[in-house]
């Protein structure tokens, strides 16, 4: 089971929600030590939080490659097929020689494959990195990071997730923020979104947008409402609506956002939110086998 | 590798519209048009420019353009580095466009030959 916690809107306590669930999931509600223990994948690859909360070894770190063209000038007759099929405009032949700009490319071999003079060889590239080791017995985590200037987050996130997405055990995907590529990449390794909002007029517009997206993946998806207790009655109104079940409330509290800003996790703040946190994993383990069916 | 051979001195203004009474556009790689003066032949031409609509690398798209346009200098806004890259690598001069009198193309190229004529 994966679930991607996702808010379209920044800020709403997506990592507070995803670490909340992870470490809920470390003990069983008799406080033993679970078979399996969780997974956490922060897959906000250009800016990952998780580590500060839950402070893991990590002592597995490796590269994330990208291919890009390097083209051997004795070869290139400069007839520009090359430039002329790549769809990002990583290549412009001037006099001399071909110009290459590696961090337009998404390592797509199309160049390659078209060159009648076979001069082009693809040559991996770093562009970022991922990071593993245990955030407590029985708790996985691993990060992706993206380099400082590439622009590209989707490969990064990709490869973390056929790193670890398919482990057999509760992976919880904190996603990246909005509802572009880099999002969407988290929620096509997941099984149900859980869409992290705040009751106010910006929780809504993004919440409306990050709907329309799980709606077209296909992806059952229920609400975490957070901040309860600000703005208005309008999100949970939405929710209603189009038939997204709100499956945890989060009151506004000023010793949640102590706790928080101190490094501690909602657990620890609160800890009577810890059986809610039971119920709303069965909740959505539920909600996804429904869903399935 | 071919070098292009070049007709001397055409110039590109990124433009709005297909016209010399057009105004400069103020955006290189999603401008509308390019608006290429040919000095020699002293006439215009308008070229649309293919990567206006471009979502990556617009920049080079329509710097690789302007190669094939055989342009010798470019008069417009300021450019991205990559832009930039691949006109220099070309060959191809860049200036600015003038602090005043940019109400159409037609009133750039005007200040630039009359700056000629004076630097003459």
């Amino acid at each position: 089971m994966r679930v991607a916690v996702a808010s379209g809107k920044g800020g709403t306590g997506k990592t507070t929600v995803a670490t909340a669930l992870a470490r809920v999931l470390t003990r069983d509600s008799s406080g033993r030590t679970p078979m399996v223990g969780p997974l956490l994948l922060d897959c906000d690859v250009e800016a990952p939080d998780a580590h500060i909360f839950l402070r893991p070894d990590l002592r597995r770190r490796r590269p994330v490659t990208l291919l890009h063209p390097v083209i051997d000038l004795d070869r290139c007759d400069g007839c520009g097929r090359c430039a002329e099929v790549c769809r990002f405009n990583a290549l412009a032949i001037v006099p001399d020689r071909v110009l290459v700009f590696p961090t337009l490319c998404h390592g797509c071999g199309t160049c390659a494959r078209v060159c009648p003079q076979e001069a082009i060889t693809e040559v991996p590239r770093r562009i970022g990195l991922l990071e593993s080791g245990p955030a407590g017995e029985g708790f996985g985590f691993a990060q992706g990071r993206l380099e400082v200037g590439e622009p590209l987050a989707v490969p990064v996130i990709r490869t973390l997730l056929k790193e670890y997405g398919d482990e057999d055990r509760p992976v919880i995907l904190d996603a990246p923020p909005g509802t572009a590529c880099p999002v969407v990449a988290t929620l096509r390794g997941a099984d149900y979104a859980l869409l992290v909002t705040e009751p106010t007029p910006f929780g809504l517009h993004d919440l409306r947008l990050m709907a329309e997206v799980v709606r077209t993946l296909g992806l059952p998806a229920g609400i975490v409402l957070n901040r309860a207790g600000i703005g208005d009655g309008e999100v949970e109104r939405f929710c209603h609506q189009s038939g997204l079940p709100v499956l945890l409330t989060i009151p506004f509290r000023r010793e949640i956002a102590e706790g928080l800003a101190r490094g501690k996790l909602l657990p620890e703040i609160v800890p009577a939110i810890i059986p809610e946190l039971r119920r709303l994993w069965m909740r959505i383990e539920r909600e996804q086998a429904a869903y399935v069916r | 590798m071919r070098t292009p051979e070049r007709e001397p001195l055409r110039i590109a203004i990124p433009a709005t519209g297909a016209g010399s009474d057009q105004p400069p556009d103020d955006r290189f790689g999603r401008c509308s048009y390019f608006a290429v003066f040919d000095t020699t032949r002293g006439d215009w031409s308008f070229v649309a420019n293919p990567a206006r609509q471009d979502a990556h690398g617009a920049g080079i798209a329509a710097a690789r353009c302007l190669i094939d346009q055989q342009v010798d200098l470019v008069i417009g806004p300021q450019l991205g580095p990559k832009a930039a890259e691949v006109l220099a690598e070309a060959a191809i001069a860049c200036q600015p466009l003038p602090a005043e009198g940019t109400a159409t193309v037609d009133h750039v190229l005007a200040a630039w030959l009359e700056e000629r004529e004076r630097k003459a």
